[in-house]
């Protein structure tokens, strides 16, 4: 973020409805905001996971399986930092002014610009040449380029936009992607991986105790319940992340497989 | 819309024959200025209604969707628009300028080029941590760019009055080029 003057951010000017913390570094979008709630979700039970899951495997099992859950917690709390918190491409206002202010009052019906133009793309097939529509959006006052869409719940037009994530509290765009991606699935990670020790600790007990499930499952509660949330938390992860690969494959954005008539 | 350069010129080898343009038969023309309507347009880079907004029009270099190889890199149209830049710049001067910053662009968003993936695959590696260290490949390059137009702003093009605004302040959506208004150079002023 540059300064545009000697004593005001650009974010202290900005017209949209993306709300900004810490100094302008962390940007969130104006509504209600869940991501405190999803921060919840993952933090509650890795406390949980490291008070009562945690020493056991690591007196017991083995010391490096800890530490790994602890970077797989570190690569999805930083990834959910940043794509929540981070700039997903936003286009800043007024660069493309058609009519000014003045030009509006004495324009006639001649001097009215088009919204939208057509224009030539990178031809893959020599016969079949290949045609964008490029949009002027007369909110932000710019043309928008290919991808872009204009954002309802940001106000502004985000570049290369994918969704607007609810959970998040913010739009993924170009420069979020990275990091949403990484989130979902180093939390569909996380969520396999807690499930795993904690079924580990379980059944571990079991076997060299020679014991019961129930038995089990009554000498630490905390794991077993902590198992099945993981079982359960990690469905939806797993889903998006698998989606998103999907779509990576086929070099789309979400926007574009749920709108484009096939 | 071939461009009408004279092969033999005294600046060195013509840029029609850069092998993207002439060879290709594939490579359409992107699009002609005038379907973006106006050739030149109200400067939204300074205060409005100051002297400079009054003083100044942009001519406005579109985005090129044919030229780059990767979808949504940036890069500008080489289609010369005419007056009232050709008042400022020769044609030449212009396809140089905007090959150069096509170049520059393309090298810092392509996202398959070695210092690209490097910072994706170590960013991912240290959790993101990395990005508070050192400054990203794609961040340096851009930041390369804007010192290069600034240095040509300084060196060649305030002679003639003219200045190109670093894309940074345009989101890479269109390259700006301030020329003053009325469209005369200023030393051409001087002698009147």
């Amino acid at each position: 973020m540059d300064s545009s003057k000697p004593h005001l951010r650009n974010y202290q000017m900005f017209p949209g409805h993306a709300t900004f913390y810490l100094k302008g570094h962390f940007q969130s979008a104006g509504k209600r905001s869940y991501s405190l709630l999803v921060f919840a979700a993952i933090a509650v039970p890795a406390g949980l996971f490291f008070g009562f899951t945690a020493p056991w495997i690591w007196n017991n099992v083995s010391q490096s399986l800890p530490i790994v859950f602890s970077y797989i917690l570190l690569l999805c709390v930083m990834s959910l930092v940043r794509s929540a918190g981070s700039d997903p491409g936003i286009l800043p206002r007024n660069i493309h002014i058609e009519t000014s202010d003045t030009e509006k009052r004495e324009a006639g019906p001649l001097n009215i610009a088009p919204l939208s133009v057509t224009v030539n793309c990178r031809q893959y097939d020599e016969d079949r040449p290949l045609y964008l529509p490029i949009n002027y959006c007369t909110v932000c006052r710019i043309w928008r380029p290919a991808r872009a869409i204009h954002c309802r719940d940001c106000d502004s037009c985000i570049d290369f936009m994918d969704h607007h994530c609810v959970w998040l509290n913010n739009c993924i765009g170009a420069r979020n992607y990275r990091y949403f991606f990484c989130f979902i699935l180093s939390l569909s990670l996380l969520a396999y991986f807690m499930a795993t020790l904690c079924f580990l600790h379980v059944l571990t007990w079991r076997h060299r105790k020679l014991s019961t499930t129930i038995a089990a499952v009554r000498f630490a509660p905390v794991s077993f319940a902590l198992a099945i949330y993981g079982v359960l938390g990690s469905i939806y992860p797993t889903a998006l992340a698998l989606y998103h690969i999907f779509l990576m494959s086929r070099g789309e954005n979400t926007r574009e497989f749920v709108c484009i008539d096939q | 819309m071939a461009s009408s350069i004279n092969p033999i010129s005294p600046d060195g080898p013509p840029p029609d024959e850069r092998p993207l343009q002439i060879a290709d038969p594939r490579w359409l023309p992107s699009i002609t200025h005038r379907d973006y309507f106006r050739t030149h347009a109200e400067n939204p880079h300074v205060p409005v209604g100051s002297l400079g907004a009054s003083r100044t029009r942009i001519v406005r270099i579109h985005r090129d969707y044919v030229y780059p190889r990767e979808s949504n890199t940036p890069a500008f149209t080489p289609q010369f628009p005419g007056y009232p830049l050709s008042v400022f710049m020769t044609e030449i001067e212009f396809l140089d300028l905007v090959h150069e910053v096509n170049d520059q662009l393309d090298q810092a968003f392509y996202p398959l080029s070695l210092g690209n993936m490097l910072d994706g695959c170590i960013g991912f590696l240290t959790c993101w941590l990395c990005e508070i260290v050192y400054t990203s490949y794609h961040k340096r390059k851009s930041l390369e760019l804007e010192r290069f137009l600034e240095k040509l702003n300084e060196e060649v093009y305030k002679a003639r009055g003219i200045k190109v605004i670093s894309p940074r302040r345009t989101a890479y959506l269109s390259l700006d080029i301030q020329v003053p208004y009325p469209f005369i150079r200023p030393e051409r002023e001087q002698n009147i």
